[in-house]
């Protein structure tokens, strides 16, 4: 995993955040007092580049939000570091810590819980560049405000002075964009940022995250379980897969959907749904040996899919495989494909 | 497609009153037909109105809402029956027994301190079954559902999410209904579940020739699972085809920009979007065509004349004025 300062699809980036064997476990109290530890990110390893858009994938319960949230500072990692730019988040100083909060931004997946209810659009947009310090006055903070909704498509006359609940969902999720990028992020985390949208409107909030970070040459972690809409956001960019709390492929996002490499990716390419009758009807699903998907608490030994691989071997029960470059730029964690 | 209809539904009405103001118009004037022994798909976005029209089918919408106008023609016991009219005992009888349904997200409404063979008991002994009827139908479905036997003596927390959908299936299945209603019954299900649920619906379908109406707001799913289609928009029917004219030859403007809107891993992304502008609001819809404020080719008419449901022919029926230009 260390070399990844490759050129992906004809552009070169400098690194901006890197988790390095990053853990996350917690405990967890069953409904019988009993206590469980609980794997929900264990031992992963990811770069992000300036300007860099990866797709971060996976089922629920995979890891994935977690993951965001370690990314942006919001979980300590119970083992590994975070670097931005280099420099270990947890080990910053006050100032460099509000900087680095500044400059990695998160997006909520629920755009209903994500804005105060008491607070106009005015006052939400408004308060993080005061105190950030980015405008010195109201009258500057106003004209931000409706520089920014502008930005995202808004009008500011129109929406200034409302409340969250006198909003759509989809202006709901346009606010809590123009709040992300008001304080010129590096890297935005989007966590499942259209879910709540209705599916005739997502391209557009998808393309509104896109156009912002070419225009502010921001990154962005788009954190999905629609392997459809990860290919459009990411399609100039990465797709990382993930499986309970392991990154099991990384690769540039056409090569894996087309060509995946790892037993967990292609079974899951082959059961995302089609909009094509005949292909739909035609294709055929990989077998798993199981469909439950092992408890996070308990995980497998060795390769944490060996209990559902098709292809497993006696080794992937007993070692765990590593992140290994197959081919230029694709990663893979499976014995199989080495 | 010329087989027996076992469903008439004509003109339907289900509103919600919220207020002394505000009527929502959750279905509005929906007609359409099922036939013994298909799966017809209905899709269409959160609001759009296809949980009410499934609840409706069962007379179970709950309040504050209430079925205003209409027909719901059943043709299972031989005569064509109103299920409208029926006194309360005789829907008894076509709950479950006839029409059966799953709710969306079911699996959290298994009572989690009731093994799954008292589930069965309840079920069974409300609608008249003798205890012994009941085990030896449940052991049958189980098998159905592809799940082990031993899955009776168990709670729910035991099972997986699928098995859990699995058991609801069987469930619903107890009373050999004639028709089984499915709303959303794999959205709280991850995607290799999901399939698995899928093939064991088509394979139910083939097996007990069993008619179906499966509730979705993917319409991609329906590509695999459904004979028709029915696309919902704004409490209207706009479109209502065969699979294949749905996805290859769609011709409701609603239905073109949904297909459109959804990135697929096969198709050519660069031309996905999004349908400009939101959907309106029930209690107070547009003139006219209720889609004419975001659709491309809406003109004076679109705006003034409410677009019937028409048919155009090889079961196809749409609600536009423009279909032939488009």
């Amino acid at each position: 995993m260390e070399d990844m300062s490759h050129a992906i699809n004809g552009r070169t980036f400098n690194s901006l955040l890197k988790v390095e064997n990053v853990s996350f476990t917690y405990e967890e109290r069953t409904f019988f007092g009993a206590v469980r530890r609980v794997y929900a990110v264990d031992g992963i390893t990811l770069e992000i580049k300036s300007q860099e858009v990866i797709a971060l994938v996976g089922e629920s319960g995979c890891g994935k939000t977690t993951l965001g949230k370690v990314i942006v500072g919001l979980y300590k990692p119970t083992s590994g570091r975070v670097l931005y730019k280099g420099k270990d988040i947890w080990k910053m100083h006050k100032n460099e810590w509000r900087i680095f909060r500044q400059k990695v931004q998160l997006i909520h997946q629920d755009p209903y819980q994500a804005l105060n209810p008491s607070k106009t659009v005015f006052q939400i947009l408004s308060t993080p560049l005061r105190y950030h310090r980015i405008v010195k006055s109201r009258e500057e903070a106003r004209k931000r405000v409706e520089d920014l909704l502008r930005a995202v498509g808004l009008k500011p006359e129109m929406v200034l002075n409302k409340y969250p609940h006198q909003l759509s969902g989809g202006m709901r999720q346009r606010i809590v964009i123009a709040r992300a990028i008001s304080l010129r992020p590096e890297l935005i985390v989007a966590d499942e940022p259209v879910s709540m949208i209705d599916v005739s409107l997502r391209i557009d909030i998808l393309n509104l995250l896109l156009d912002l970070g070419n225009k502010l040459n921001t990154s962005s972690i788009f954190i999905t379980h629609d392997m459809g809409l990860a290919r459009y956001y990411a399609r100039d960019g990465r797709i990382a897969v993930m499986y309970l709390g392991n990154l099991v492929e990384i690769g540039p996002t056409e090569d894996v959907i087309q060509r995946p490499l790892h037993p967990y990716t292609k079974t899951l390419l082959s059961v995302v749904p089609v909009p094509d009758p005949k292909l739909a009807r035609e294709r055929k699903a990989i077998q798993l040996r199981s469909l439950d998907v092992p408890s996070a608490s308990n995980p497998p030994h060795g390769c944490k899919f060996h209990t559902r691989c098709p292809f497993a071997e006696k080794r992937c029960s007993q070692e765990k495989p590593k992140m290994i470059e197959v081919e230029k730029n694709r990663y893979v964690a499976c014995f199989m494909v080495e | 497609m010329d087989s027996e209809v076992i469903l008439d539904v004509r003109n339907l009405e289900t509103i919600y009153v919220i207020g002394k103001e505000r009527i929502i118009r959750a279905v509005d004037n929906v007609s359409f037909s099922v036939h013994r022994g298909e799966i017809l798909g209905v899709a269409g976005e959160s609001g759009c109105g296809k949980s009410t029209l499934a609840y409706s089918l069962l007379k179970l919408v709950p309040p504050p809402g209430i079925i205003k106008g209409g027909e719901i023609n059943y043709y299972g016991w031989g005569n064509k029956v109103n299920i409208l009219d029926l006194p309360e005992n005789m829907l008894q009888r076509y709950r479950w027994k006839e029409v059966a349904m799953v709710f969306q997200a079911a699996q959290s409404a298994l009572n989690p301190v009731m093994k799954i063979m008292g589930h069965f008991l309840d079920t069974g002994l409300a609608h008249g079954l003798t205890k012994r009827e009941i085990y030896e139908r449940a052991r049958i479905l189980l098998k159905q559902v592809r799940l082990n036997e031993n899955v009776l003596d168990m709670y729910p927390h035991q099972l997986s999410g699928g098995m859990k959908q699995r058991v609801i299936i069987a469930l619903a299945l107890l009373l050999s209904p004639k028709v089984l209603i499915l709303d959303e019954p794999t959205s709280a299900l991850d995607l290799l579940t999901q399939k698995n649920i899928l093939d064991l619906i088509k394979e139910i379908n083939r097996k007990l020739n069993l008619t179906m109406i499966f509730i979705t707001h993917d319409l991609s799913l329906l590509a695999e699972i459904a004979t028709k289609v029915m696309i919902m928009y704004a409490g209207k029917i706009v479109e209502m085809s065969p699979v294949e004219d749905i996805f290859y030859n769609p011709r409701h403007p609603y239905t073109i920009g949904l297909i459109k809107a959804i990135p697929s891993l096969t198709g050519d992304i660069s031309t996905v979007k999004s349908i400009p502008g939101e959907v309106p609001d029930l209690s107070n819809p547009p003139h006219g065509c209720r889609f004419a404020p975001r659709c491309p080719y809406a003109s004076k008419i679109c705006r003034e004349v409410e677009p019937e449901l028409e048919n155009i022919g090889d079961g196809r029926y749409v609600a536009c004025h423009k279909w032939e230009d488009i």
